[in-house]
């Protein structure tokens, strides 16, 4: 097991009251497999990836549960070795490009700075270096591009740019957080096929954060469905689109057009609106929009029940059919 | 660059313009002759109107205003300010005098500026919410009100008058000339550590609070979160990738306090004093010597113009969004 | 952790009917309901009147019947104010204990008055110990300026027998010394309060009543207007002020009103940079666009739209204005080229005691505190504000 999520918790403590963003996640991910984390934008996936490195900032706090990578525990392990974790062994690419990227130095220099921490390099050795991994993501005169300053490129060179600082160490996990959205979509499947090829080539694992299924039926391996900082449903990702349990993931199915797998659309099927997580419903957080919702739904959240092979889901309505 | 260098040249061409302009009509606004106030100056001494209506013809004051106008931008653009009532001597060369000592002053004053407000912004942005960042906050607020002549009084009261460790005036000790070359450099730092202590602290108060929320603000940028993440110590994260990002604004506030830092410079070398373009310009007004009067006013005015390029300049190289304008996007 | 806005505070009632006789006193009806900080407020601002009146009582009534237009504004002042503290009082404490018939008990209309920006603001504010503790030395000090010919306690003019009088250190007869020519120290100082509050004033509203204009012009007419106007900003800019106002001061003979003049008219270029840059970015909104296709002035809605924009970062860099003015007035009359003595200000008296230095420390210290003070209280009041109405606005770009 490469890495493991235990009850993670992390909660904002904001004027108005504590926002608990993220609740009791649990899930694990296997050497060089794609896990996807789904779930509308606000629902706390972003939080997740940056609580694995523990990079929550104020006033955003993790309150519970553990990170363990290679068994692990990623809160006990000295700062000096987190960080050695932190970009060597899992390397992480933000949804918006051209912020995650310091305007102010040429991309190259971004790379070979990563290359001459981890790796040890030489200044010089870690530019070459910089310069074939600039080519490695498929950015064209990589010799030129070294020297270009983040606002030089178009969205989808800078998206590059970013994997390449994040892949250049050759991690064991990458986790890319909605790597997509933000480009055009004539890129976006470009970059999807390029996070295949490196993973195929450095046989890192992948978790893959997105609102869009489509996505995610071309890459994943396996499926996390997240609503209100909750889990709500896991399993392979074949046999949850053909068979969903949670009544949440049959609505966020329901909204794909059939026909062309692959292609992006706004997530329609579900009436209502996301709740404001500092005035979550009771019970379990989705019965306000959820047609099979009763009384019982009302009272608890419901616990993670197992249904089939690798499948579990947190419903009190779901059946094994 | 360089092209941005002769752009930034060229605009200044007609801000110069303007500013000898409203020099030039300030002049002419002031109720009275100038004649009666040269004669003023002259203290109670009757001319025979003869002499002048000659005075009169020599400096042009006979011409309608427009001639004389032209006259003047024309004068200036060639160098020549006009002679000083006072001192009976071609302005631009006393002010080419007291320019250097002005610039000690200012330039040591912004250098204590930038290190120290620089400086102090840094650590109170990182110890966010601390007892010391509270602390400096209010200091530097307080330092920021206090009129900068009346703490140069105070510290000359203390430091010079009873313990006796700074002198209490003038750029030079009485034994100046025997001095050697470096004793001659540092008798003159010796006089210069209270002014630009009491002129640069004002400022470095003011870039203090603006550094402390100007790297707050970068710190909370993505490409922050995203430098941590890969691994990088948090020294580098702060000094390097926030620093950087933090300081190219910075550049540009030190441009606009110039005009407050020179205002400042005119009360602070009166209390010292302290033989710069500010006494001249006092002096000036206390004498009613107006050549003097406007050309410092108009050469203080130049010196800002000056500033704020060099200011714009170095922005330009430490921005690669400027500096490269125009590179195409790739 | 959250505190709920007090929406909808019951009328109180005076827990025992025989207290009514002291709630007559100004401030006290609002402590026996329980409400501090009115009551202390209207009970220390009556308690600090009347004993003007009573420790100062012949002053007054030399001062009361005197023709000099100082004492007389000065001695109606605080009758009025007395009375006026009394009668308010007793209708705001008899408003409160009244319930409030209109509207029983519609807590939503008072939640959301409650919950309007100016409330909001409001009470920010009120928590903001610094910005508060700043209002209120702002507040004595302008008291102490209309009160000056009751509070000095010596003539601040008169040259005494200086032989006996001259630079004594400050004991209680003198509270701040004496200067060399004997002049009581403490009553110059709170006539120089006069000069130090009204000349920061009434600059900053010649600076921002220009400035609004200017911008407003610029902004309002575009092109070609605009273009010139601001080049000549540019122009303004360039200089350093204090050096524009030397020029200025020496060539106009400075009195108040030509310094005030000085002040605010080499001052007015931030306000209108901002108010040009709010009605352009207004022209821009498709309200305007769309008020303008309906066949409405769109000069109406601009306006009508400026003015709760522009008036909270006005009014932040008003109250720094007001510093700065202060502080630039000072230094004017310190080089002994602003206000000239045998009128006191902070600014001459300082420059006097750079003359006396060596032999009475007391003659620069106390206006130079008194100077600092004032200052820094306005910085913490522009604070306070800037805070209270948005902690991140588009304010920090020009202030």
């Amino acid at each position: 097991m490469l890495l493991r999520v235990e009850n993670l918790a992390v909660s904002f403590f904001l004027d108005e009251g504590e926002l608990r963003a993220v609740d009791g996640v649990t899930f694990d991910i296997q050497e060089a497999e794609t896990v996807a984390l789904v779930g509308e934008s606000g629902c706390g996936k972003t939080i997740v990836a940056l609580a694995i490195l523990d990079l929550v900032a104020s006033p955003g706090r993790r309150v519970g549960g553990r990170v363990l990578f290679r068994h692990e525990d990623l809160q006990k392990v000295s700062s000096e070795k987190l960080r050695k974790i932190r970009g060597g062994q899992i390397g992480i690419v933000f949804q918006e490009p051209g912020a995650a990227l310091n305007p102010v130095f040429p991309i190259g220099r971004q790379i070979a700075e990563v290359l001459q921490l981890h790796l040890g390099m030489l200044r010089h050795d870690a530019e070459r270096e910089a310069v074939r991994v600039l080519g490695g993501v498929g950015i064209p005169e990589p010799e030129k591009r070294f020297k270009a300053y983040p606002f030089e490129l178009s969205g989808g060179m800078q998206q590059r740019a970013v994997i390449a600082i994040a892949t250049c160490t050759r991690p064991a996990l990458l986790i890319a957080d909605e790597p997509t959205t933000a480009l055009d979509v004539t890129v976006q499947g470009e970059i999807l096929d390029l996070l295949r090829d490196l993973q195929e080539r450095h046989q890192m694992a992948i978790l893959l954060i997105t609102h869009d299924l489509g996505v995610v039926a071309d890459m994943a391996n396996r499926i996390l469905v997240m609503y209100t900082g909750k889990l709500f449903e896991k399993g392979p990702t074949a046999r949850v689109y053909e068979n969903p349990r949670h009544p949440y993931t049959k609505g966020l199915l329901s909204a794909i057009p059939r026909l062309g797998l692959g292609k992006s659309a706004p997530l329609t099927g579900i009436p209502g609106a996301v709740p404001d997580l500092l005035d979550l419903p009771s019970g379990c957080t989705f019965h306000p929009r959820c047609s099979l919702a009763d009384e019982e739904c009302t009272e608890f959240f419901p616990e993670q029940r197992v249904m089939g092979i690798a499948r579990e889901c947190a419903c009190y309505k779901a059946k094994i059919t | 660059m360089l092209r941005f260098f002769a752009k930034r040249l060229l605009q200044a061409i007609p801000i110069l313009i303007g500013i000898a302009t409203i020099t030039f009509f300030t002049a002419h606004l002031a109720p009275g002759d100038p004649m009666d106030m040269f004669l003023e100056q002259r203290r109670g001494r009757q001319m025979e109107p003869e002499l002048k209506e000659l005075l009169r013809q020599k400096w042009g004051l006979d011409q309608p205003v427009h001639v004389q106008y032209v006259k003047w931008i024309g004068n200036v653009a060639q160098g020549d300010l006009g002679e000083s009532f006072r001192y009976r001597r071609p302005v631009a060369s006393l002010i080419a005098e007291r320019i250097p000592y002005t610039l000690q002053l200012t330039i040591l004053a912004l250098l204590f500026d930038a290190v120290i407000g620089i400086g102090i912004g840094i650590y109170s942005a990182v110890r966010q919410y601390s007892l010391v960042d509270k602390g400096l906050t209010v200091t530097s607020l307080i330092i920021y009100s206090i009129p900068g002549f009346w703490l140069a009084l105070m510290l000359v009261m203390v430091f010079s008058v009873h313990l006796g460790w700074f002198p209490t005036s003038q750029s030079r000790s009485l034994d100046y000339d025997t001095l050697s070359a470096w004793g001659k450099i540092g008798d003159r730092l010796w006089h210069l550590v209270l002014p630009v202590f009491v002129l640069g602290v004002a400022q470095a108060a003011g870039t203090a609070r603006y550094m402390r929320n100007r790297l707050l603000e970068v710190l909370s940028e993505e490409y922050i979160t995203a430098a941590r993440a890969r691994g990088l110590r948090e020294k580098t994260v702060i000094l390097k990738h926030a620093l950087r990002n933090a300081m190219i604004p910075i550049l540009t506030i030190f441009g606009m306090n110039l005009p407050f830092l020179l205002g400042g410079a005119v009360l602070i070398e009166n209390v010292f004093a302290w033989p710069g373009l500010g006494l001249l310009a006092t002096e000036a007004a206390g004498g009613r010597d107006y050549p003097l009067l406007l050309a410092t006013t108009m050469m203080a005015a130049v010196l800002v113009i000056l500033g704020n390029l060099l200011a714009d300049v170095t922005y330009a190289a430490v921005d690669p969004r400027i500096s490269l304008e125009k590179r195409k996007p790739a | 952790m959250n505190r709920r806005p007090d929406v909808s505070r019951p009328p109180a009632d005076l827990p025992d009917p025989s207290l009514r006789v002291f709630a007559a006193m100004p401030g006290v009806a609002h402590l026996l309901m329980g409400r501090w900080r009115a009551g202390l407020n209207l009970l220390g601002f009556t308690v600090l009147l009347a004993s003007i009146l009573a420790l100062r009582w012949d002053a007054f009534r030399e001062a009361f019947s005197s023709s000099a237009i100082d004492d007389w504004v000065a001695t109606r002042f605080l009758l009025i104010a007395l009375l006026g503290c009394l009668v308010f009082s007793i209708w705001d404490a008899r408003r409160i204990s009244t319930p409030d018939t209109s509207a029983p008990s519609d807590i939503t209309a008072a939640s959301a008055k409650a919950r309007s920006p100016y409330r909001v603001a409001m009470r920010r504010f009120a928590e903001n110990t610094l910005a508060v503790a700043a209002l209120y030395t702002i507040l004595l000090f302008c008291l102490v300026a209309i009160l000056a010919p009751l509070l000095a306690p010596y003539d601040p003019a008169a040259i005494e027998d200086p032989t006996n009088t001259r630079y004594l250190a400050p004991s209680m007869a003198h509270l701040f010394g004496t200067d060399e020519f004997g002049r009581d120290w403490f009553s110059r100082a709170v006539y120089g309060a006069r000069v130090s509050l009204s000349v920061g004033f009434l600059a900053v509203i010649v600076a921002v009543t220009f400035g609004t204009v200017y911008g407003s012009v610029a902004g309002y007419f575009g092109g070609m207007v605009d273009n010139a106007l601001m080049r000549l900003v540019d122009v303004i800019i360039a200089f350093p002020t204090f050096f524009l106002m030397l020029m200025l001061v020496s060539v106009f003979e400075a009195s108040l009103v030509v310094l005030v003049l000085i002040l605010g008219l080499t001052s007015w270029t931030g306000t209108a940079r901002f108010i040009r840059g709010e009605i352009l970015s207004l022209k821009e909104r498709e309200f305007i666009e769309a008020a303008r296709a309906m066949g409405l002035p769109h000069r109406i809605i601009i306006f009508r739209h400026l003015i709760p924009n522009a008036a909270a970062p006005v009014l932040v860099s008003a109250s720094l204005m007001v510093g700065g003015m202060i502080g630039a007035e000072a230094g004017l009359s310190f080089l002994g080229i602003g206000i000239r003595p045998p009128t006191p200000s902070w600014g001459n008296m300082i420059g006097q005691g750079q003359g006396a230095l060596l032999v009475a420390w007391w003659v620069a210290l106390s206006p130079g505190l008194l100077l600092a003070l004032t200052v820094l209280s306005f910085n913490l009041l522009a604070d306070g504000i800037r805070d209270a109405l948005d902690p991140k606005t588009l304010m920090r770009k020009y202030i």
